[in-house]
């Protein structure tokens, strides 16, 4: 065949210091729009694995082309009476650009492929134990994308295992494989090593060129006789289009390329007027299908943004529209929606002055995204408020503020801190109920997290007790309490506590200066999730 | 309403011959050329749904003058299976994350009036309109 090859690989072995023949066997076959890539280690060494590699190497050869998990199946059947052999298949597929792989036993298989941005990724293929020719596992195969220059890299268990890191894929198969067989190798078994570059990834253009080839023909037949049933086509290949992810642009670009090599064709001017007439009705038709998908997308994104847009509307009814002046107590709080493609979410906070003179400060997050969690937030922090400003104690409050979420089952996952301050005998008392810890900035000293007395979030446990965390708090204290959208990266909230407690300092200064800063620092210009935000202070309030 | 034009639809060709008059009928009527490449468009989609669902059925195209103004409109009908979630089976595209957005919800958006009716092992109908001069549906 005139085809380039698929693949480009070598294989590095050694074997056992002592015995004759290796019992570890490669094998790479290519069939039409693919490639078998196998390594097979013969369970134990000497000649009698060396025959159960080789046999379950013949029957690969006969059979590429067949599933991966088929192969194993019958080197399975067909191994019956030998020894065993333990396995790895990979198949190739050129018209989808994947490889399909499956592993039964413990010869390893590493694909180092590059992602579209460049990134190098490892995978790790999943083996399942067992034995060809003796105990079949189920097999499940698992398919990945490849692109031109992923490597596949097989091991057989002569070979340490962390053989893959890293590797430098600039270097030929040839250098890859000698290079681990160097240094990776125990020295107490056969030991092979294959790798395999992958050469197709034109599967893209060609499905293109096949495209361009139907829609050739099929202009044709519309410029030749008209009618219905040629446009037809022109709508069906529209449609074929969308469903293999074409652009318009490269729509476009294949009808005005079909258009010129037609029009070249001809001379007269009436003839060139005819085609260029029919061409933009057949055109048409071929893109009804985007017109579909467009108005699809134009529906959605209004959805989304009315949605959004109530959302934001609850959002800013439900928080308190201004916080009280509470004399000698500074009070300053921000809430900022989640960022662009991001719907509100249900984050709350409430500051209050209680009949006794104590303050109850609140911050609350109900989990989910939207008008849905906007409007459950409002319940929440409704109910919230009713049960406290009677001046219960914060356990109580919270206490049946769970119960209350268990009996209207409004399936939110919800969590929030009350926090109710005394200034006169500078006491604190908190309960905690899933929330992340405040931050409590003492005049002098260090600042600290109040992390003792996390209880469950709100509903999810019925009947739960919530237990007070009472606190001394001297005058020129401030307390940070926010949701988990100003502290949480990819990896959790750790780092964000820790970036938090930095950023803010011993907190002197203005409170509404204060809070402008810890969102600066820690969210920037664009939240990815909403997040809510109050700082108080005690005693002096000019700090 | 006037008189229906029906087409039975068993086979790929009548979906040829329900787009070919539904094109004749919405250029009768004096709707742009564009609006009729959509009306052929959204007769394929019913068709296309009533084969893959049902097997046969038929499509009825007709005229109707409502408020002053020139519609067209299109009837599907099938005996097939019935549709259980008439929700999903008309919403789905983007905003679900199922689908492409092609099928009954294309239709839909490309015309500016949809009914469905569907009951369960009795089959579907869904009726759809386009009116005259309307830039958009």
């Amino acid at each position: 065949m005139g085809d380039p090859p698929l693949l480009e690989w070598n294989v590095a072995t050694r074997t056992m210091p002592g015995e004759a023949e290796s019992g570890d066997v490669a094998v790479v076959r290519s069939f039409p729009d693919g490639a078998l890539v196998a390594a097979v280690d013969g369970l134990g060494h000497g000649p009698e694995a060396a025959r159960a590699a080789r046999e379950a190497e013949e029957i690969l050869r006969g059979s590429a082309g067949e599933p991966a998990d088929r192969l194993i199946e019958r080197c399975h059947q067909g191994l019956k009476r030998s020894r065993g052999v333990v396995m790895t298949v990979a198949c190739f597929d050129a018209t989808e650009d994947t490889v399909t792989w499956l592993g039964v036993g413990n010869v390893e298989g590493r694909l180092i492929r590059r992602s579209d941005e460049g990134e190098v990724h490892r995978e790790f293929m999943v083996l399942h134990a067992g034995i060809v020719g003796y105990r079949l596992p189920p097999l499940r195969v698992v398919t990945l994308p490849v692109r031109r220059g992923d490597v596949l890299i097989l091991a057989t268990d002569g070979i340490r295992g962390d053989f893959a890191d890293p590797v430098d894929l600039s270097r030929t198969p040839k250098q890859i494989a000698e290079r681990i067989l160097e240094e990776e190798d125990k020295g107490t078994d056969d030991a092979l090593v294959m790798v395999v570059r992958y050469l197709g990834g034109d599967a893209a253009k060609a499905s293109l060129s096949r495209f361009r080839d139907s829609y050739s023909a099929a202009f044709e037949q519309y410029l030749a006789n008209g009618g219905e049933f040629a446009l037809r086509l022109a709508y069906e290949l529209g449609r074929e289009a969308v469903k293999e992810q074409l652009s318009v642009l490269e729509l476009a670009t294949i009808h005005h390329s079909v258009l010129g090599a037609s029009l070249s064709s001809r001379t007269g001017t009436g003839q060139i007027e005819g085609v260029t007439e029919s061409a933009t009705q057949f055109f048409l038709e071929s893109l009804s299908a985007f017109e579909m998908v467009q108005r699809g997308f134009w529906e959605a994104s209004e959805a989304a943004r009315l949605e959004r847009e109530v959302a934001q509307t609850l959002q800013r009814r439900l928080l308190p529209e201004r916080l009280p002046d509470i004399p000698g107590v500074g009070v300053a709080a921000r809430y900022l929606p989640g960022g662009i493609g991001v719907n509100v979410g249900g984050d709350w906070y409430d500051v209050f002055l209680l009949p006794d003179g104590r303050i109850g400060v609140a911050v609350g997050d109900v989990l989910g995204r939207g008008a849905d969690a906007a409007s459950v937030m409002g319940q929440v922090r409704m109910a919230f408020r009713a049960y406290a400003l009677g001046g219960e104690a914060p356990e109580t409050v919270v206490d049946r503020m769970d119960a209350l979420i268990q009996a209207m089952g409004l399936g939110h996952f919800s969590t929030m801190i009350y926090l109710v301050l005394d200034p006169s005998a500078r006491l604190l008392r908190m309960v905690r109920a899933g929330h992340p810890p405040p931050l409590l900035l003492p005049p002098r000293g260090e600042s600290r997290y109040l992390e003792a007395g996390l209880g469950v979030p709100l509903g999810v446990v019925a009947g739960a007790k919530y237990e007070p965390v009472v606190e001394g708090v001297e005058p020129g204290s401030v307390l940070i309490l926010y949701t988990d959208g100003l502290v949480e990266t990819r990896d959790g909230i750790d780092e964000g506590l820790v970036r938090l407690q930095k950023g803010v300092g011993a907190g002197r200064g203005d409170l509404e200066t204060l809070c402008d800063r810890i969102l600066e620092q820690m969210v920037g210009s664009t939240a990815h999730d909403d997040v809510a935000l109050v700082a108080i202070r005690l005693g002096d309030a000019s700090g | 309403m006037a008189d229906e034009d029906r087409i039975s639809i068993g086979s790929d060709s009548d979906l040829v011959v329900a787009r070919q008059k539904g094109r004749e009928l919405a250029g009768q009527l004096g709707f742009s050329g564009t609006d009729a490449t959509l009306i052929a468009t959204a007769i394929s989609e019913l068709a296309r749904n009533i084969l893959a669902y049902a097997g046969a059925g038929e499509i009825a195209l007709s005229h109707v003058f409502e408020n002053g103004r020139d519609g067209i409109v299109v009837v599907a009908r099938d005996e097939g299976p019935g549709i259980v979630d008439i929700d999903a089976a008309t919403n789905e595209g983007f905003s679900t994350g199922r689908g492409l957005g092609m099928g009954l919800p294309g239709t839909r958006r490309l015309m500016d009036e949809f009914q469905i009716h569907s009951e369960a092992g009795k089959g579907t109908q869904v009726v759809v309109k386009k009116w005259r001069g309307r830039a958009r549906g």
